[in-house]
């Protein structure tokens, strides 16, 4: 009897759902969605989407079926390497995830298909690109019928985007309290005046949130007459489309975009840097790479260069944008920035806990970079060490992490204002706590500073 | 028109005042069996306005083949 494990934010949909057989990733689908399924492959949807690298491709397979009581056909999907999710996402990728799913809309709509559902969780990061997930989102477009998955659209894109390109960068954070996206009357309240000076913006968001809001118990089923035309709706779609263009956010002036110009590390150093934490990549040649607290991604591209999938963590929205947009400009397939506050790390959400994991639960990496990271975690986050070594090695089969001592002028700084509380924070403190963890593999000095890099390897059984 | 391939944009564009499609669509209106809760307001929402975006698009639409259609004779020249 092999084990099923279905996946924690597959119920929503009676049209199918995904599970876990022996590791394998794959997707039952029920009986009552095999005329769409079949519509999907006939209309040339599937192979125009797919070929257009926007839906991620899937093979039929002969195995048994998770359900056999609703179950028609399984498909196994291609997987991917890590699931992220709008929260941890920068201002450009959720703009790219949106306009995605409604380029993909459009085409659905050409051949005679539509989204069913436009959720930012069915859209994840491939290869530097945005691709929707969920095979089973298509159902087939009949003639006059309003787009049901608009209010989901305005929720879970417009809103965010146009919360953070015009109030502030982030309001995305307010994904992580409404897993539905945010609510339009909270994103109208939150909202400038001015807002509403843009038609798009009055119509998608100010005056559906009144419409909401007048018709929200609304019970009786009203008869059916009038009807939403294609082109009408084409308009719609359009409209969403081009206001969500237009929303840009430029990322200046905030904690450590400009980091690298202002750190004291000479050339020298950060030459010899690079180096070590290459000659450790190397020397581990890594499955995956997290790399925490990466900033703009300057070393994180020391893996992701090799072709090693790597995800750049990083707290600073304007950081993470930059990182993204040279993730773009390259045409980088192998690096994926995200932006996580390690001292309050994506927590799992949703109906029971399960829809959205935590950080932790979708590790560990293969390697883990923490380069110039401890000191902050420690002296600014009032993290002692050793909570530090037990995190990473919930997060880390090996670490690769930089010591930055107190007579760095970097930790010199964190000082600076407030009192100095942390006599534990030294070297020999920072080996036995990571020691308890880690097995110590490998210790280089940065030659033309006073920091330490190590190589280290998780203890089992902590 | 035909010159300049435009007969697909003959399609429905707004025909009665805003005001009046909202208070008719309150009554009427189709609902889907989507899996999804569409909302009531979003439906209307869409019904009602459908006629001002469909007509915005269809000027859109015109407006830029117009433009190309142009712009090739122009270069054709």
């Amino acid at each position: 009897m092999n084990a099923i494990d279905r996946l924690g934010a597959s119920y929503r949909d009676p049209s199918g759902f995904v599970f876990r057989r022996d590791g394998e990733l794959l997707r039952q689908i029920n009986h009552s969605y095999r005329s769409d399924y079949g519509t999907l492959a006939e209309s040339g949807l599937y192979r125009s989407i797919v070929e257009a690298g926007q839906l991620i491709e899937h093979e039929e397979i002969d195995a048994p079926l998770a359900d056999p009581q609703t179950g028609w056909k399984i498909i196994r999907p291609r997987t991917l390497g890590f699931i992220s999710y709008p929260y941890e996402w920068c201002f450009s990728q959720l703009k790219d995830a949106a306009l995605t799913t409604l380029a993909i809309q459009k085409q659905a709509l050409h051949h005679g298909m539509s989204l069913k559902d436009a959720s930012a969780y069915n859209i994840q990061f491939d290869q530097g690109r945005p691709v929707l997930i969920d095979t089973l989102s298509f159902e087939r477009y009949e003639d006059g019928q309003p787009w049901a998955a608009y209010r989901q659209a305005c929720q879970h894109f417009l809103a965010p985007l146009t919360l953070m390109a015009l109030r502030d960068v982030r309001l995305n954070q307010l994904l992580l309290t409404n897993i539905d996206g945010i609510p339009l009357d909270l994103a109208s309240a939150l909202l400038p005046r001015s807002s509403r000076l843009r038609f798009s913006l009055l119509m998608h968001i100010h005056l559906h949130a009144k419409m909401q809001r007048k018709h929200s118990v609304e019970s009786q089923k009203p008869a059916t007459s009038r009807k939403l035309g294609r082109t009408r709706l084409l308009g719609i779609i359009d409209s969403l489309e081009s206001a969500i263009r237009k929303l840009d956010w430029q990322p200046r002036g905030t904690e450590w975009s400009d980091y690298y110009q202002d750190t004291n590390y000479s050339d020298a150093a950060m030459d010899r840097k690079r180096q070590i934490v290459s000659h450790f990549i190397d020397a581990t040649a890594p499955a995956s790479v997290w790399d925490l607290g990466a900033n703009t991604g300057e070393f994180s591209r020391l893996a992701s260069d090799r072709g090693i999938p790597t995800i750049a963590f990083d707290i600073d929205p304007a950081a993470v944008e930059k990182n993204y947009r040279r993730v773009k400009e390259r045409g980088e397939k192998h690096l994926l920035p995200l932006l996580i506050d390690l001292t309050n790390p994506s927590p799992a959400i949703g109906w029971n806990n399960a829809e959205r994991m935590s950080l932790p639960e979708r590790g560990p990496a293969d390697l883990v970079l923490a380069l110039a990271l401890v000191h902050h975690l420690a002296i600014s986050g009032n993290v002692p060490l050793g909570h530090i070594a037990r995190f990473l090695h919930r997060l880390a089969r090996r670490l690769a992490i930089e010591f930055v001592p107190k007579n760095d002028s970097q930790v010199g700084r964190l000082l600076v204002v407030r009192k100095d509380i942390f006599p534990d924070y030294t070297q020999e403190a920072f080996e036995a706590e990571f020691g308890r963890y880690f097995v110590i593999r490998r210790q280089e000095n940065v030659a033309g500073s006073s920091r330490i890099m190590y190589l280290m390897d998780r203890r089992e059984g902590q | 028109m035909t010159a300049l391939g435009l007969q697909s944009l003959q399609v429905e564009g707004p025909r009665r005042p805003f005001a009046l499609e909202i208070c008719e669509n309150v009554t009427t209106m189709t609902y889907h069996l989507a899996y999804l809760d569409p909302g009531t307001g979003s439906f209307l929402l869409q019904v009602a306005a459908g006629g001002l975006f469909g007509g915005l698009y269809v000027i859109k639409r015109f407006w830029r083949q117009a433009k190309g259609a142009i712009i090739n004779k122009a270069s054709a020249r």
